[in-house]
Order: C-alpha cells, then sequence, then structure tokens
C-alpha cells in the first residue's frame, strides 16, 4: 500500500540524499495535490525548489501521473494504491529514465493514422489514449483506437514507437 | 482497464453499461444481446430461412456471422449499386465472406434492374442519390426476397442509425416516419416480407468492435455519395450527448419505441395495393420504384426486364477470381 515518487530531476534528488524516488504510504482518497502537500510536509526544501510563491509548479517541472502530465484539473485526480508520480526537468539538467524516453523533441515519435482523413500524424511523449482523443478533438465513441490486431480501452497507454489507427464507426448515408 | 467478466485486459469500454470485456467476453456480450433481441422482439424463428442484406460494411458482415454462428439458415443478399470502385471492393468484401464461411450469396445487380447503376440515376431522374439508392434497395430487397423463398429480411441497422433518423424525424415532425419506425416491420401485405434489425440496441463502435475482434474484412471507406449527409451530422451530434451522458442515444430511441411511437402509430393508415406493372406492394396504382425505373429507361434509351443473380458457394468462387482479373463482373 503505497505510493512512488519518481525524481526524474537531478536537483531533487541532491534533496534526498540522491535516492532515484520516495516511498509514501497510500492513501485512500488522496489527490495528487493532497500527496503533494504531505510531500512538502515531510521534505521541505522540495516546495521552494518546484513551487513558485503563489503555490504553481516551476515552469522548468513537469509532474507525471501514470503516463499523463498532471496539469490544471489534473492536480485533484485521484490516486489510487500502487500509482507513480514523477517529478521531470525536461528542460536541462533532467536524468530520463525509460518512462520518459522520447520527451525531447528529436526523440522516437508514436505515429497515428487518422483513417477516415487519410492523415497521418506524428506525435512525441506517452500518453494514454482519453488524452491523445482528447487533444486531437475525436469523440472516443466515434472511434476504435487500434494497435496491431490489438483493440486499445481509453485508459491504455499509448507511447512511442506505437503505430495507432483511429478507425472510424460512423458510417451511412441518407437513405 | 479490466474485463468485469473474467478480470482479464479489456479491449473495450462500454460507457452506458459502465462495464468493459476482454475480447472474448465482448464476443459473447455480443451474440447474447443480439439473440435476445431476436427472441424479445420475435424476429425470426429458428425454422424460417432469413436473407440477410450485407453491403460489405461492418454493420451487415456483423450480423450475418452472428446468425451464422448461432446456426440460423441464411443467405446474404448483395445489391450491386454500381458506385465506382466502393461497390466493387464491398462486393469483393461479401464474396470473400460468404466463400470463407460456405454460406449462399445472391446479387442483384441495380443497373440491370433499374436501367442504370446509381450514379446515374440523378441525372436521369432529377431524384437525389440517396433517395432513389434508398427506395431501390429497399424495393429489390423484397423481391428478391419473395423470389427466392425468404419470408424475412434482416438489416444491420444499428443503435446510432436508427437514433439519428429518428432525430432527424423529430426535428422536421415528420409523422408519418415517427409512426413507422421500428427494428420489427411485419409482412402487412403478401406481396411484402418481414423486415428486421437485430443489432439495433448495439451501438456502431459495437458493431464495429465486433467486426475487428472477430478478424472481418470489411470496407471501413464509406460510400462516395455519404459525404456531407445530414444523416452523419445527426450521429456527430448524438456522440455529443452520448459523450456528456452516456446511454443517450439508447434513452432516445428505445425511450421512442416504449412510450412515443404509439402515438404516432395510432394515427397512420395506409392500404396496400398491387402496383399494376410488377406486382409488389404499393399505395397507388404503379409503385415508386416502377416510376423510377420508366424514367431510368427512358433517359438512358434501354427497354426491357432484368434478371437476378442467384448464386451458390461454389460459383462464388469462380467469380472471386473472374474480381481479380476483371473491373466488371457478370454472375454466371
Amino acid at each position: 500500500m503505497s505510493v512512488t515518487v519518481q525524481l526524474l530531476a537531478s536537483p531533487l534528488r541532491g534533496l534526498v540524499d540522491n535516492r532515484p524516488e520516495l516511498e509514501l504510504p497510500f492513501m485512500t482518497g488522496e489527490t495528487v495535490a493532497a500527496l503533494l502537500e504531505r510531500l512538502f510536509r515531510a521534505y521541505p526544501t522540495f516546495r521552494p525548489e518546484t513551487m513558485d510563491e503563489a503555490g504553481e509548479l516551476l515552469y522548468e517541472y513537469q509532474i507525471w501521473h501514470e503516463g499523463e502530465m498532471v496539469r490544471g484539473e489534473g492536480f485533484r485526480r485521484i490516486l489510487k494504491d500502487g500509482d507513480t508520480l514523477a517529478f521531470l526537468l525536461p528542460i536541462a539538467g533532467g536524468s530520463c529514465t525509460s518512462s520518459c524516453t522520447g520527451w525531447y523533441s528529436g526523440g522516437p515519435r508514436m505515429k497515428v493514422i487518422l483513417r477516415n482523413q487519410g492523415k497521418e500524424i506524428e506525435v512525441t511523449g506517452r500518453r494514454r489514449v482519453r488524452e491523445l482523443l482528447t487533444e486531437l478533438g475525436v469523440l472516443p465513441e466515434t472511434v476504435l483506437v487500434i494497435r496491431g490486431r490489438e483493440l486499445l480501452t481509453i485508459d491504455e497507454v499509448v507511447r512511442e514507437n506505437d503505430v495507432i489507427e483511429l478507425r472510424p464507426v460512423i458510417s451511412g448515408g441518407r437513405a | 482497464m479490466k474485463c468485469k467478466k473474467c478480470g482479464g485486459r479489456a479491449v473495450l469500454e462500454l460507457r452506458r453499461h459502465n462495464t468493459a470485456f476482454c475480447a472474448e467476453d465482448f464476443l459473447g456480450f455480443f451474440r447474447r444481446h443480439t439473440l435476445e433481441t431476436i427472441r424479445r422482439w420475435k424476429m425470426l424463428t429458428r425454422d424460417e430461412p432469413v436473407l440477410v442484406a450485407v453491403s460489405g460494411g461492418k454493420d451487415s458482415l456483423a450480423l450475418w456471422d452472428v446468425l451464422l454462428t448461432e446456426g440460423y439458415n441464411t443467405a446474404g443478399l448483395y445489391l450491386d449499386l454500381g458506385i465506382f470502385d466502393y461497390s466493387r471492393a464491398s462486393k469483393a468484401k461479401c464474396l470473400d465472406f460468404a466463400v470463407e464461411r460456405d454460406a449462399r450469396l445472391i446479387i442483384v445487380s441495380v443497373q440491370d434492374a433499374v436501367g442504370a447503376a446509381v450514379p446515374r440515376v440523378r441525372d436521369a431522374t432529377r431524384r437525389p442519390t440517396c433517395s432513389a439508392c434508398g427506395l431501390s434497395k429497399r424495393y429489390l430487397l423484397n423481391r428478391a426476397a419473395l423470389e427466392n423463398g425468404f419470408p424475412v429480411v434482416a438489416t444491420g441497422h444499428n443503435l446510432d442509425d436508427e437514433a439519428a433518423t429518428l432525430l432527424g424525424s423529430t426535428l422536421r415532425w415528420d409523422e408519418s416516419s415517427l409512426a413507422r419506425q421500428t427494428p420489427v416491420l411485419e409482412a402487412t401485405h403478401p406481396k411484402l416480407v418481414r423486415r428486421v434489425k437485430p443489432l439495433f440496441r448495439l451501438s456502431e463502435r459495437e458493431t464495429a468492435a465486433y467486426a475487428f475482434l472477430r478478424g472481418i474484412d470489411y470496407i471501413v471507406e464509406e460510400c462516395p455519395f455519404s459525404r456531407g449527409a445530414t444523416s452523419i451530422t445527426h450521429k456527430e451530434i448524438l456522440n455529443r450527448l452520448e459523450d456528456a451522458s452516456p446511454g443517450s442515444k439508447a434513452a432516445f430511441f428505445l425511450g421512442y419505441l416504449d412510450r412515443a411511437r404509439h402515438l404516432f402509430h395510432a394515427r397512420e393508415s395506409v392500404t396496400l395495393l398491387e402496383c399494376v406493372r410488377c406486382g409488389q406492394a404499393t399505395t397507388g396504382e404503379v409503385c415508386a420504384f416502377c416510376k423510377l425505373s420508366d424514367q431510368v429507361r427512358r433517359a438512358v434509351g434501354l427497354p426491357g426486364e432484368a434478371t437476378d443473380q442467384p448464386t451458390d458457394p461454389a460459383a462464388l468462387r469462380g467469380l472471386i477470381s473472374d474480381l481479380t482479373a476483371a473491373s466488371e463482373i457478370h454472375a454466371p
């Protein structure tokens, strides 16, 4: 029963004896924001390092939760037992592990085939299907999300080097 | 996401049922749902042959697949609309499907029956393409069923199709459409066969997932004439509602069947006669199809009658090799 906080940013590891990650006890119903508060209480030097005076995450840092970048409403997301929260420093000095490979624009990309538009696009960074569809403005009800020979649910994580087909399911003419 | 039934990895979430299934359990769910619809709406009996109208698309092939799997006595009916590459590709999908399953496929050519393929009908009659196509489909389906001894025709209409049609009728307050829309159209005349829609409670995404997971090679491309169709706009609007509140589509259409349809149905009364030309059921003297066909034949300078092309599985195999060799096909 724990939540892992990965420190993929070397300045943050320096605050905790160079440990790459921290384990915090899991608390039922806790949000991302509440967990951060708990982290800051346990490690008081974290707050000034990562937050500005208004309590906003400093622009050079990112927090990722289970493959999705935490933004806005994302801080209210409820954590589950075993979840991982990652601090990233993607601009400089970050120490990427496999979980964030491809974040850099030059890295490997994911190919998304939009079957109905006869279009292929490439995106970087792992994310959930739900997030990918939102970014592309596609309603989940209108497509099958296909990777190879499998169908993906909206909570699956898609990543670099994946080839994803968004196959429309709407058919029919005027008859 | 996990399969609600076996706990394995889910491949499809069904938000309106607040559930998710793995491939195997989804296929089971889909078949049970279809059979339950057939039973509850008294659509088919086990001892009567059913003609399945197939277009090569996901819905009709998924329906045929379920009926074949469940041991119904079926044949497929493919209407060759003559819509360029779209028709060639969709016919090939139907032929492949039938041959793989050793099923009987009947092919009827609109060109032969009407006098010209669908793309030329509008110029000949000034009738909108989709309207002439729909009229021809309904007529030829019924006629093929009668001529081949099928008391019932099944089509692959899904929940999205039905909800979009209902939305269209409601926006126009089209009372006669609101009176007639039903998943079971009984044979109200000796020259009309029963028409049923066993997939009407399953969404379009579900039929697509079924076809995909069953490995059915269906045509994903759409009819070129359907671009910008109002019915597709209606589907998009309904999908937005569905996204905001899952179950909207089902509530809209099933609620209509349950609580609203009878209000319109009670007022609708139609006397059916037989067309003096072809003998099929009609409300007038000459049926709409014969009028259409006359107009087309006059415009293209064609007299004469056409024939259907019933084909058994053995003959279909020959057709497939013809299909790869020639651009136009004629059944033996």
